[in-house]
């Protein structure tokens, strides 16, 4: 439970923390499934399937950015002699990434919502 | 009525299941009563391990509270966490939610979250001025190894966290 703590809470959850478990990118990936179903324009639906693909590979990019930083924390925890300078350094940088990775993905969150007409949203979400 | 340390399990086990869930790589969410039993095996085994290992008896009961102070603080933040994914959730799917209502609440997380690290790194020094380096490899090799969220649900097969 320690590590679980610190992989989601203490370092942000990877992409997941990036919206707190609202955009991992098996859920873009489940939006992406529903959204083919809600969206009959195809013209809408490939504008909106193209900001989920951003959306996705924005999630990936900042898994591995969270991952290479849970291996930094992790040598740091096992490493008696290490000091929190060693820690806050690692946690600072992945704070920075996590705080971007928020701003992008309320960037494409309110570029897909664009697109999408109330009802399509509804219907998006009401599956969940 | 339930025991504190029980509720603390079920917290625990909550936030390890749900995060699970939430994995790049994770499609199907672990039983979380299997979760449950593999968290509360994996701390009767930590408690042992420490009174093993830790050979100066004032010390071993120091880390033992330290251990303690941890799950307090697990819990305490676990809570946190699965109110504010509940919260986000709700935003998310609100069709008129303005972004400074995202800015708010993640801003508001940001803030637990620092505070999260903070206590953390604290009680983290804590542990290792409580033991010496060997015994420090020994513990916290079995933590991140048992105590991983991964490892939890697939064991040995489990490919890192």
């Amino acid at each position: 439970m320690f590590w679980a703590f610190m992989y989601w809470y203490f370092l942000g959850g990877g992409a997941a923390g990036i919206s707190a478990g609202a955009l991992s990118p098996v859920a873009v990936e489940e939006l992406s499934d529903r959204l083919a179903i809600v969206v009959e324009d195809p013209v809408r639906a490939d504008a909106a399937q193209s900001t989920l693909a951003d959306l996705k590979k924005e999630t990936a990019a900042f898994d591995k950015k969270f991952a290479a930083s849970g291996k930094a924390v992790k040598r740091s925890y096992r490493d008696h002699g290490a000091g929190r300078a060693e820690i806050e350094a690692v946690l600072e940088q992945l704070n920075r990434d996590w705080e971007r990775g928020q701003e992008r993905a309320l960037d494409l969150r309110f570029e897909l919502r664009e697109q999408l007409t109330r009802e399509e949203w509804n219907a998006l979400y009401s599956v969940e | 009525m339930k025991s504190s340390a029980g509720l603390l399990l079920t917290t625990i086990t909550t936030l390890v299941v749900v995060l699970l869930a939430s994995c790049a790589t994770l499609k199907k969410a672990p039983d979380p009563g299997k979760v449950q039993a593999q968290i509360a095996e994996a701390r009767a085994q930590e408690l042992e391990l420490v009174r093993a290992t830790v050979a100066d008896p004032a010390r071993a009961e120091r880390l033992v509270e330290l251990l303690a102070e941890r799950d307090r603080l697990v819990e305490k933040h676990a809570r946190l966490l699965t109110a504010h994914r509940q919260k986000m959730a709700v935003l998310a799917a609100d069709y008129d939610a303005r972004r400074e209502d995202f800015e708010v609440l993640l801003a508001d997380f940001n803030r637990q979250r620092a505070a999260a690290q903070k206590e953390t790194i604290d009680l983290v020094a804590d542990m290792k001025a409580a033991t010496t380096a060997d015994e420090w490899a020994a513990i916290s090799k079995f933590q991140l190894k048992r105590l991983a969220p991964r490892k939890l649900v697939y064991g040995a097969a489990a490919h890192g966290g």
